[in-house]
């Protein structure tokens, strides 16, 4: 049993939530990144259309003390919360210094599972720019990446960078990367 | 490389197949080693090579090493932010969907200086887009960062004048409707001059919309130019009329009044003597008094005498009759013709904004007249409505409805309980458009308000639930902002 096992304990930063529904079937995706130990983590949860939520409710934008046991894997991310937990708002961390060192994370990924899913990372000071007629993010070094094709919210980016970098968390893998959230003025904005 | 491999998965291994030649340096070795190994068939080394390449792929994707198209930094705002409180407020009226609460906020944040964090920018400038009326208030909120922002998004290309001059030469007709009558409010002759300097190009629709504007505050100042326009449009000269009408010194009032002191005298004692003789001449007809009447049991010349009296401010026949109001208004009534009269001295008071006069009159008076209550102070006009309430409900109603300011907390509640018990004409809906009218001490008397038919009861509960969220949003924007 999963919960039986001993994890990590870590002040976990809720980045944001993602809601898909199919077929009846509500899955809620929440992103999370341990402020100490620098990894990122995805708890799922489940229900059908119908039965009342689910009593662990997280908060985008926060933060929680909390126990996560990943799933088994060679690049863990899938993880469940072992109870109980704390709340409290959403703090600053340490986040990548630019493209190099998060391409390289990737490739170290790869190498262990090549066939697997986008996970959070966190990027300090990006900023939004022009190039090819499309949205992409410069790092401190001026170097760039694309913005996921469909990103919904470039405009509320937009508005909060003001053409100024932003330590920002990102979502994606590969080459196509779009932002859960910001930090503007010390405090986290869900995107 | 990539489009290599899907295109040899599409036609089939049978039509294309995968050289190393076809691959990256680096993969020749692998290649050639799963090409080599003949137990597997093509497909399978096809796979295999494919899933190399995949991997591949994914493990040197680099950076692109190019700073675009820098952005020219948006610049620093000059007017501090709204609280956290306010947000919250903000969100709720937002979640609600309620463009009055929307508004509402809007201009409370824009009248405290403040303006709106950037994370909002992007749904209130939406909001503008959809709502011409707000938009000048939206960009104004939404501080540098809004205007740095919807620079780069054509939707949001609002024409933007700072000042209100600027709105007035430069800005779009709604625009240029809300600048001049806020103008006209504060600096009547201000507004007179400028619309006195763009006259000559105005349209006839904006000259006419124009003109009623010019009905605030209108003036003896306003004298000369009306009485010089040479206006040919029907429409136009209609409003030019109206105008005059509610200047005591303009001619055609002056006309009206020798009409009327020929044809009305005080008699002996308490009498009052009316010819039906009636001097006529075409100017009278042009300003609009009517000559034929649509009621039945009213000559001719008696209709046009009512139409007359109702054009001439009510304080002058105190001169005329060296009486007070209270006397005044006996002569009137005692006559068998002249009490049919009394209407009409109704109609004058509330031309002229006459509230001695109005007060008298309505205070004798058993019908509603929505249009000439607003000349009394608040309380007064409640204390009327209250008064005809129950013989009037829908008249009320009406006139409570065009109110933009909130109702006193009696006629409120006499309202609401009525409403209670007419669900199906009072809906949701009317409250939420009307939110900003309701006082937020009704939440206390709502249960009390409850109708006796069972069957109501539980519409009512809903709508009482309503209610107080509607409330508790607005009284949340009155703290954020006090």
């Amino acid at each position: 049993m999963l919960r039986q096992q001993t994890g990590t304990k870590d002040t976990w930063l809720i980045l944001n939530k993602q809601t898909t529904e199919e077929d009846n079937l509500t899955t809620e995706k929440y992103w999370l990144y341990g402020l100490h130990s620098f990894q990122p983590a995805l708890v799922l949860q489940f229900y059908a259309r119908g039965m009342s939520r689910p009593q662990l409710l997280l908060t985008p934008g926060m933060s929680i003390e909390a126990e996560l046991v990943y799933f088994q894997s060679n690049v863990p991310l899938r993880a469940i919360i072992k109870e109980p937990v704390t709340n409290n708002s959403l703090q600053d961390t340490y986040g990548l210094p630019g493209w190099q060192e998060l391409v390289v994370a990737e490739t170290g990924l790869s190498e262990k599972m090549p066939v697997r899913s986008e996970r959070p990372y966190i990027v300090q000071q990006l900023t939004p720019v022009q190039h090819n007629m499309k949205w992409w993010l410069k790092d401190q070094r001026d170097q760039i990446m694309p913005l996921k094709n469909g990103f919904r919210n470039i405009w509320k980016l937009l508005s909060l960078s003001g053409g100024h970098p932003l330590d920002m968390a990102l979502l994606g893998k590969e080459q196509e990367y779009e932002p859960l959230g910001v930090w503007h003025n010390g405090t986290y904005k869900l995107l | 490389m990539w489009n290599n491999i899907i295109n040899t998965a599409l036609l089939g291994t049978g039509k294309k197949q995968l050289t190393p030649a076809d691959l990256p340096a680096d993969l020749t070795p692998v290649a050639e080693k799963i090409m080599k190994d003949k137990s597997l068939d093509g497909e399978t080394q096809f796979l295999h090579i494919a899933a190399v390449m995949l991997n591949y792929r994914q493990s040197g994707v680099n950076p692109v090493n190019n700073s675009g198209v820098p952005l020219q930094p948006a610049p620093a705002e000059e007017r501090p932010y709204c609280t956290t409180q306010a947000i919250y407020a903000l969100q709720d009226a937002l979640d609600m969907d309620l463009l009055p609460l929307v508004t509402y906020w809007l201009e409370a944040c824009h009248d405290k200086g403040q303006i709106v964090v950037p994370e909002y920018i992007p749904v209130l400038l939406d909001t503008a887009v959809s709502q011409k009326r707000i938009r000048h208030l939206a960009m104004t909120v939404c501080g540098k960062r809004g205007q740095w922002l919807s620079s780069m998004n054509a939707d949001w290309q609002f024409p933007f004048a700072a000042s209100n001059e600027d709105r007035w030469q430069t800005g779009s007709a709604e625009d240029r409707r809300q600048v001049l009558q806020e103008i006209r409010q504060s600096y009547p002759g201000m507004a007179r001059d400028w619309l006195q300097q763009t006259w000559a190009q105005e349209n006839i629709s904006t000259r006419t919309e124009f003109l009623k504007i010019m009905r605030t505050n209108i003036s003896e100042d306003d004298l000369p130019w009306l009485e010089s326009l040479q206006e040919k449009n029907q429409k136009v000269k209609d409003e030019v009329w109206a105008l005059l009408k509610q200047i005591p010194s303009s001619f055609i009032v002056q006309s009206y009044w020798q009409i009327l002191q020929s044809a009305i005298s005080r008699g002996p004692g308490q009498s009052l003597h009316i010819s039906l003789q009636l001097p006529l001449d075409k100017r009278i007809i042009d300003s609009g008094i009517a000559t034929l009447s649509n009621e039945k049991n009213i000559s001719e010349e008696a209709y046009i005498l009512f139409q007359l009296m109702g054009s001439v401010p009510p304080s002058w026949w105190e001169s005329l009759f060296k009486a007070d109001k209270e006397e005044v208004f006996t002569l009137f009534e005692k006559d068998d013709l002249g009490k049919r009269f009394i209407p009409a001295l109704i109609l004058a008071a509330g031309r002229f904004k006459d509230a001695a006069w109005l007060r008298l009159l309505l205070e004798k008076s058993t019908a509603f007249y929505p249009d000439v209550i607003p000349l009394l102070p608040a309380a007064e006009q409640e204390a009327y409505a209250l008064r005809l309430f129950s013989n009037y409900p829908q008249d009320v109603i009406n006139y409570l409805s065009n109110r933009t300011d909130e109702w006193g907390l009696e006629i409120a509640s006499e309202v609401l309980r009525w409403m209670a018990r007419n669900p199906y004409q009072y809906t949701r809906n009317f409250f939420d458009k009307h939110v900003l009218q309701l006082p937020p001490v009704i939440t206390e008397e709502l249960e009390k308000l409850a109708p006796e038919e069972p069957a109501y009861q539980a519409t009512w509960r809903n709508t009482s639930e309503h209610i107080r969220r509607l409330l508790s949003c607005k009284v949340q924007i009155n703290k954020a902002f006090k």
